[in-house]
């Protein structure tokens, strides 16, 4: 299991646990000082990240996700989420 | 536009966050504004929504010194409430603000920079939740919409005591702990510093009332007591007092 703290340029601190095998994604706990509306979606969220491949679909699905749910979030994009996960990944 | 203001003072932060939660279930119901100034005694760290407390927080360092850590019903970051602070929650309808919740940030904002403008200060709204003067926070905000309501809490810091403030919170990296301290110090200001003479608590309500009132054409003004909305406030302390919610994350 990785923990990393992230903080993307002009955005909030996020602090990620995650474990990720063969482009999937195992476990995932996203914590930080964003905003996100409604609040209750974070483990949905949570939730959609740990079915979803890590491939190149990865951000368009996560954007779809939060439009189709009418989940606003404010302090990190679905680009930021790709980065953690895949930059470990590589590392 | 009517509008319900109430001055609760200063009490713990598990009080002033069951008041949050249940004045929101009563606009809920009744669709009237409440506009609430407060302050935090003793001392308090609140956390964002999304925030673990063992994470942020030394839970330690906060029992040994009657520090009150609460989770907040709004996301944004740690902060920690000293008596040198203003406390205020607007809590309205979601037809009476911009849609757009960044847009909302500042509308809610303007009456602040507004009263603050009267009394010689400039600041400017910095997006997304923050008043900054000369460059530096002095004010941060955070917002829910549930149920139609529109939840938006922020503080405005008087004086600064950033020392203290990092004896509780928790720094990402002990080793940059220093540099992220002086770092706070040169971000953050408190607005009795830019005054001749310092400002308190009961002369910024009578302030703050005066240009919400202006300028969210406020027609009705009704200065009530809490006991007037008659809420159960017992419910609503026990949650932010509980394991269960504080720790959730």
């Amino acid at each position: 299991m990785t923990f990393k703290n992230f903080k993307p340029t002009g955005g909030k601190l996020l602090r990620i646990q995650y474990q990720v095998d063969n482009q999937k994604v195992s476990e995932f706990m996203l914590r930080g000082d964003f905003f996100m509306h409604p609040e209750t979606a974070i483990t949905d969220i949570e939730k959609f990240v740990l079915k979803t491949c890590l491939d190149n679909d990865f951000v368009s699905n996560f954007n779809k996700y939060l439009e189709s749910n009418q989940i606003q979030i404010f302090g990190f994009t679905a680009d930021n989420i790709f980065e953690i996960l895949t930059t470990n990944q590589c590392s | 536009m009517q509008l319900n203001i109430i001055n609760t003072g200063f009490n713990s932060a598990s009080f002033n966050f069951a008041c949050d939660e249940a004045i929101l279930k009563w606009v809920q119901k009744t669709k009237t504004p409440v506009l609430r100034f407060y302050g935090f005694a003793p001392t308090a760290c609140t956390i964002g929504y999304f925030q673990g407390m063992k994470l942020e927080l030394d839970l330690n360092f906060a029992k040994n010194n009657n520090i009150e850590c609460v989770r907040r019903l709004t996301g944004g970051g740690a902060v920690m409430h000293d008596q040198n602070q203003f406390t205020y929650s607007l809590i309205i309808p979601e037809n009476l603000v911009p849609t757009n919740i960044q847009e909302s940030y500042e509308y809610i904002c303007k009456p602040i920079m507004s009263a603050l403008n009267q009394i010689g200060l400039n600041p400017e709204f910095a997006p997304l939740n923050d008043i900054i003067l000369n460059g530096q926070k002095i004010s941060g905000n955070a917002q829910t919409r549930k149920g139609g309501v529109v939840l938006q809490h922020g503080t405005l810091l008087l004086d600064v005591d950033v020392d203290t403030m990092f004896r509780v919170l928790l720094v990402p990296d002990e080793k940059l702990r220093d540099k992220l301290v002086a770092s706070v110090k040169k971000r953050v200001t408190g607005i009795n510093q830019h005054l001749s003479k310092s400002i308190d608590f009961d002369d910024l309500v009578s302030l703050f009332e005066d240009h919400f009132v202006k300028l969210f054409s406020v027609k009705t003004i009704n200065k009530i007591d809490l006991s007037d909305l008659e809420l159960d406030l017992e419910e609503y302390k026990l949650k932010y007092q509980s394991d269960e919610w504080n720790l959730m994350f």
